[in-house]
């Protein structure tokens, strides 16, 4: 049996079956893509807070767009070579496509990865700052709840491995103890026999592993063992004694079968339930009885000795962060870390101060520009007496005086309209936030002892390569040079914080969700195009024209690939 | 071809044969089983809903309960009890395992696979590797989603709707996201929506490019318009859902907010979310695809009936061509309905109106379906057989259930009935005695030709009657409750709402008098389970036992599938097959017989066998 239709095209429909079937497929990615666009659309729409607009490096978007036109071309010559039949043609061009789709993810990667590394963090009044965090020295980012422990919940139903370890491992060589007797369960048939695992005030050895006896891996699986098995235990329990209670109510004939009576059935409900408790009550294990580790709520509680803890934000949350304040860090797996609250701020390199978001917030209140000036000044005046905080207030003063030279500017460049408006105003972006570029031209001017002006700003602005993908804390925060001020932000301070990830904002979030399920269509497509490439001279020799309508098919998917890009540069890029 | 293969294409090892098979008709009876599989699955898990909203006092009966093993029961069960979250857990993947692993594959999976290729008389499917990647993609997604039910987390829990916030909370305080019900649930559905992805560009192409000689567009039975038309249902409006399926990814593992808007609280304090989202957004990208995907469930069903009326009505379809155009028609109008399950979220009056209008819109095309379908009845001299008693029941329960949508599509009534128990009660009937039924019949019509057998006629009518009357006792009751405001959602069935002795409590003393009506449903739910058991024997003893075809056309039918040898080897055919005429000739005056297949050759060529690209039969 063959298939018909597989090189030649069908008389009739003028198509060969894979024609057709790419052409359907991109019709349903054009849905797929269709449908994220539309959501960027939707989110842009309804933003509740300032649209990042331009925030991107222009530069190496600008290139990619440029690299994959020119693999969009190269694609159909090599496509016209293998009509032609000259296969070094074909190996040169395809090899060409190919170093571009790679070219194109790397310059994704930088793009990724300085995002990734660029930490931001949003006040309680709603200014925002950026920049880079100062990591631990084991290479840890330096963005931590730190607690001083006394007591750590494990939640014996949930408790996670890897945090289980991360704890410890902080914890070190502080003495740790049971905060409780421990007794566990174990069922011999219906035969209860119960154990003490551990007591009160004993040390627990940290380091061993679940086999080693005495250590805490080893009582937490234990103890979860026995937790599961004396909640099994309840529940036959339970579920025997409901069901006798109900055989009981029935036998009783209480329950008229034909008549549904609601009110009359809900008292018998009543009294099975009466019955079921009166019948269980003597066999539940129950909690209280028995020490800790029962029933529904088994936990294990370690005492240590005011142990240093220092937990990532992503794996949980700290319910009071203020240095000295009793507090509670309870983790994604329900462990909870007991103590007092250490110092959890953050030491950040700002690269950016931002306050549009409380100027927007302000401007929904209906708050007078004074109102909202003297808040922007409030939040500098809060910043404390460190050298950074100095630094970042005289930047401020500057772009002060930039903005007034540049709505001057404007004005007299763009002249009024009928109303005696200026048909040209600054943006908010140029009035409310200090962006890195400012930031090193306002240093370097101050350091020349020069004038703030419209020129010397626009001459120590860093150009677009010097910034290609973002701020360049390398070039302009390194030896002699300290554009970035270092700022030290305590944790109460914060209302949101997040590096420039998917979770920042819904900016972030539909950009990198469209570039990297665009990302994942480039390495789909450089890997069927590549499959040509190598593995094509076969087919080449046997079958010339199946080759060259697979590389047509494939090319169709590459210039539809190009197609999405042109639509993603310019909407996350320049709009 | 050398001897060599052609012996390997006939005697493939086993795993070629019937694991990873090419061949259509294997895909198809894979598709088919699976999917039995999965709607017993789910039926099962609401025969445990229904216990629950009947007896939500009483512990699950053993005879239900044995399935599970005691840990599950003591970290999802109380005293034996299902309770809200457990149900919730029922409820969402009930929802999910019908819709998508269900009705769908069975519909458009098996029916598609094994009947579209045969009545277009082509050798297999145009890809035929696709095919059996989109059946496995299937099976591993539908197995995600179930499998999650082991977990900790337990399965997903926030409907088959799966709207956020409610979603986007659920499950979400993971320390390994990966690992939990919710995401588990996302992921599969991208396997799924993967798999119809290659399933509908496989069978577009198809019907596109491998139709036999003579096979014009308006010969094409009624079966393949349908599976056309619902390929680009899900060609086209399944990718939004899968944007929308990532973008919840997103959310959950990345900690974005597409979905939560800005301000959100749980019990844990203020979200830690950036805020800004818009769970209506998720609703629209969702219903974008959840009401063609009501066409998707349709279409197959109603093809089924469309080729067993004809056969056993012995006269052509009633309104072939209006039909085709209709179903076009409904096709494209699903596109733009979507918003009618969303009156009530606040999107404002004018959309509102707009897609009340398109909803009564699109009621014009099902009713030229359903009522050419019921013309086709008069006059015709009806043989009862198996698969036409069912399709016979399809008619007036799916009436039943499109006519129920009519109050529903009207946004003022909508206001009254969304959320309650007569929009369970309205889509129950259009898919359970509806579309279900549709597809019972094609499984009674074309066992014959893939076993050889015919199903037992004895069981087939202890699977019919009682799965007729159970179901409608099962379902209408649904509708009274629904308009005296019974909530969907009542894990209990209103006991929560049930007044103490006396009290004044009008809308308590409306549940009281409405309340018993539960207890009647679920029996008849546990009456139904029943009905099956004869046609899963049926199922598997008439493939040995059964009443041997005398011919491979046994129906006497006229399309294409009943040209092929019984059942069809690989490459369908042993003739060069050609369509000469329409698909439903029957009873031709001009004709001895009172059916007048498609493959047979005409005494006399016409002249639009001559456009159709068939030449005399001298010239061969």
């Amino acid at each position: 049996m063959e298939i018909p239709y597989i090189v030649n095209a069908r008389k009739d429909t003028g198509l060969n079956n894979s024609k057709i079937a790419i052409w359907l497929f991109l019709a349903s990615e054009v849905m797929l893509f269709g449908g994220l666009f539309s959501s960027y659309i939707f989110l842009r729409i309804f933003a509740d807070y300032p649209w990042p607009e331009r925030a991107l490096p222009v530069l190496p978007g600008l290139v990619n767009t440029f690299i994959l036109i020119a693999s969009s071309v190269t694609v159909v010559f090599a496509w016209a070579s293998l009509k032609l039949r000259n296969w070094k043609g074909f190996v040169g061009y395809m090899s060409f496509t190919i170093f571009c789709a790679l070219i194109f993810m790397v310059l994704k990667g930088f793009e990724y990865n300085a995002k990734f590394h660029h930490q931001a963090a949003q006040y309680n009044d709603w200014t925002t700052i950026e920049g880079h965090t100062h990591p631990e020295k084991d290479g840890h980012g330096g963005n931590f709840y730190v607690v001083n422990a006394n007591e750590i919940n494990f939640d014996l139903g949930s408790y996670h491995g890897p945090y289980l370890d991360e704890i410890t491992k902080r914890i070190g060589d502080t003495k740790a103890t049971a905060a409780k007797n421990v007794i566990i369960n174990e069922f011999d048939g219906d035969k209860l026999i119960q154990k003490p695992l551990v007591n009160a005030g004993d040390a627990i050895d940290l380091k061993g592993d679940d086999e080693t006896e005495g250590s805490l891996r080893y009582i937490l699986a234990a103890a979860k063992e026995s937790f599961i098995q004396t909640r099994m235990h309840n529940e036959q329990v339970r579920e025997s004694a409901t069901r006798q209670s109900w055989r009981n109510v029935r036998a009783n004939k209480s329950i008229d079968g034909g008549n549904f009576n609601a009110v009359q059935d809900l008292t018998q409900y009543d009294q099975a339930k009466k019955d079921a408790a009166n019948e269980e009550a003597g066999k539940i294990i129950d909690s209280g009885k028995f020490g800790t580790i029962v029933d529904n709520s088994g936990l294990f509680k370690l005492k240590v000795d005011n142990a240093e803890i220092k937990i990532s934000p992503d794996w949980g949350r700290m319910s009071a962060s203020k240095i000295g304040a009793d507090t509670a860090v309870s983790l994604l797996d329900r462990t909870a870390i007991l103590g007092v609250a250490g110092d959890s701020g953050m030491d950040i390199d700002v690269d950016a101060v931002d306050h549009r978001h409380l100027v927007m917030k302000a401007r929904d209140r209906k708050y007078s520009q004074e109102k909202i000036d003297g808040m922007i000044e409030d939040w500098y005046k809060n910043l404390g007496d460190s050298k950074g905080a100095e630094q970042i207030r005289e930047y401020w003063a500057m772009h002060k005086e930039w903005r007034t030279l540049w709505t001057t500017y404007l004005k007299d460049e763009y002249k009024l309209d009928d109303e005696g408006q200026p048909n040209r105003v600054p943006t908010d972006v140029e009035l409310y936030r200090i962006t890195w570029k400012q930031m090193v031209a306002y240093k370097k001017i101050k350091e020349a002892g020069e004038e703030v002006t419209l020129n010397n700003v626009k001459k120590h602005t860093p150009g677009m390569i010097d910034g290609f993908v973002g701020a360049n804390h390398g070039k302009f925060n390194h030896g002699d040079m300290h554009c970035f001020p270092l700022l030290h932000v305590a944790r109460e301070d914060i209302r949101f914080e997040s590096v420039f990830s998917p979770k920042m904002n819904n900016y972030y979030a539909i950009y990198f969700t469209i570039t990297g399920l665009h990302g994942l269509h480039v390495i789909g497509g450089a890997l069927v195009l590549g499959y040509y490439l190598f593995f094509g001279r076969k087919m080449y020799l046997s079958n010339p024209e199946w080759l060259a309508n697979r590389v047509e098919i494939g090319g169709l998917f590459w210039h539809f690939v190009d197609l999405v890009w042109i639509f993603v540069f310019p909407i996350f890029y320049l709009m | 071809m050398s001897a060599d293969d052609h012996h390997d294409h006939h005697n493939p090892p086993f795993w070629q044969k019937y694991i990873f098979s090419t061949d259509h008709k294997m895909i198809g009876m894979q598709y088919g089983i699976t999917a039995l599989l999965f709607l017993l699955f789910g039926f099962f898990l609401m025969m445990m809903m229904r216990w629950s909203i009947a007896y939500p006092q009483e512990p699950v009966p053993t005879w239900m309960s044995w399935v599970f093993t005691d840990e599950w029961k003591a970290r999802w069960l109380t005293a034996g009890k299902v309770e809200g979250e457990t149900y919730n857990m029922f409820g969402a993947m009930h929802g999910t395992i019908m819709v998508f692993l269900g009705v769908v594959p069975l519909g458009f999976g098996a029916f598609g696979n094994y009947v579209t290729p045969l009545q277009i008389g082509a050798p297999d499917m145009a890809f035929p590797k696709l095919n059996c990647a989109s059946y496995w993609l299937y099976a591993v997604g539908g197995l995600m989603m179930c499998g999650s039910f082991f977990l900790e987390s337990g399965s997903a829990k926030s409907g088959w709707t799966n709207y956020p916030p409610l979603s986007s909370f659920a499950d979400s305080q993971h320390p390994n996201q990966f690992f939990t019900g919710q995401t588990q649930w996302l992921l599969g559905l991208v396997f799924l929506i993967s798999s119809s992805l290659l399933g509908s560009v496989n069978f577009i192409t198809t019907i596109i490019n491998l139709r036999c000689k003579g096979m014009t567009w308006m010969r094409l039975p009624f079966l393949v318009w349908a599976m056309l038309v619902t390929g680009f249902l899900l060609l086209l409006a399944f990718p939004p859902l899968e944007v929308a399926g990532i973008m919840q990814v997103v959310d959950r593992t990345f900690g974005s907010s597409f979905f939560q808007p800005t301000g959100l609280y749980t019990d844990a304090g203020a979200a830690d979310y950036a805020g800004g989202g818009s769970p209506l957004l998720f609703q629209h990208l969702f219903w974008f695809l959840g009401h063609p995907e009501v066409y998707v469930l349709l279409l197959p069903s109603i093809a089924c009936v469309a080729e067993i009326i004809p056969t056993n009505t012995r006269k052509p379809l009633w309104g072939y061509k209006s039909m085709v155009y209709a179903v076009i028609v409904l096709g494209f109008l699903s596109f733009i309905v979507w918003a009618h399950h969303m009156y009530l979220t606040g999107m404002g009056p004018s959309v509102s109106t707009f897609f009340q209008t398109t909803t009564v819109l699109i009621s014009v095309p099902s009713v030229v379906l359903i009522t050419s379908l019921l013309i086709s009845l008069w006059g015709g001299s009806i043989r009862f057989s198996m698969p036409m008693i069912w399709a016979c029941a399809f008619l007036p329960m799916f009436g039943i259930g499109g006519l129920t949508g009519l109050p529903l599509a009207f946004n003022l009534v909508d206001l009254h009935l969304h959320d309650t128990y007569y929009v369970i009660g309205h889509f129950h009937y259009v898919v359970a005695p509806g579309i279900l039924f549709g597809l019972f019949a094609g499984i009674y019509y074309w066992y014959p030709k893939m076993f050889g057998r015919y199903m037992s006629n004895v069981l087939g009518h202890l699977h019919f009657w009682p799965s007729l009357i159970f179901i409608n006792l099962v379902f209408f009751p649904m509708l009274l409750q629904g308009m005296a405001g019974f909530h969907r959602r009542w894990y209990n069935g209103g006991d929560g709402y049930l007044p103490a002795e006396g009290s004044e409590d009008v809308f308590g003393q409306t549940v009281t008098e409405w309340i018993g009506l539960n207890q009647l449903m679920s029996i008849s739910v546990f009456c139904l389970a029943a009905a099956q058991i004869p046609f899963i024997i049926n199922l598997f003893t008439a493939w040995k036992t059964g009443k041997k075809v005398e011919n491979d056309n046994p129906w006497d039918a006229t399309t294409l599938e009943w040209a092929t040898p019984t059942p069809p080897g690989h490459g369908n055919f042993t003739f060069d097959v050609a369509a000469y005429r329409g698909p439903y000739e029957y009873s031709r005056p001009d004709c001895e017989e009172d059916f007048y297949p498609q493959w047979h050759e005409p005494v006399e060529t016409t002249s639009s066998d001559l456009d159709a690209g068939i030449a005399p039969k001298d010239s061969h």
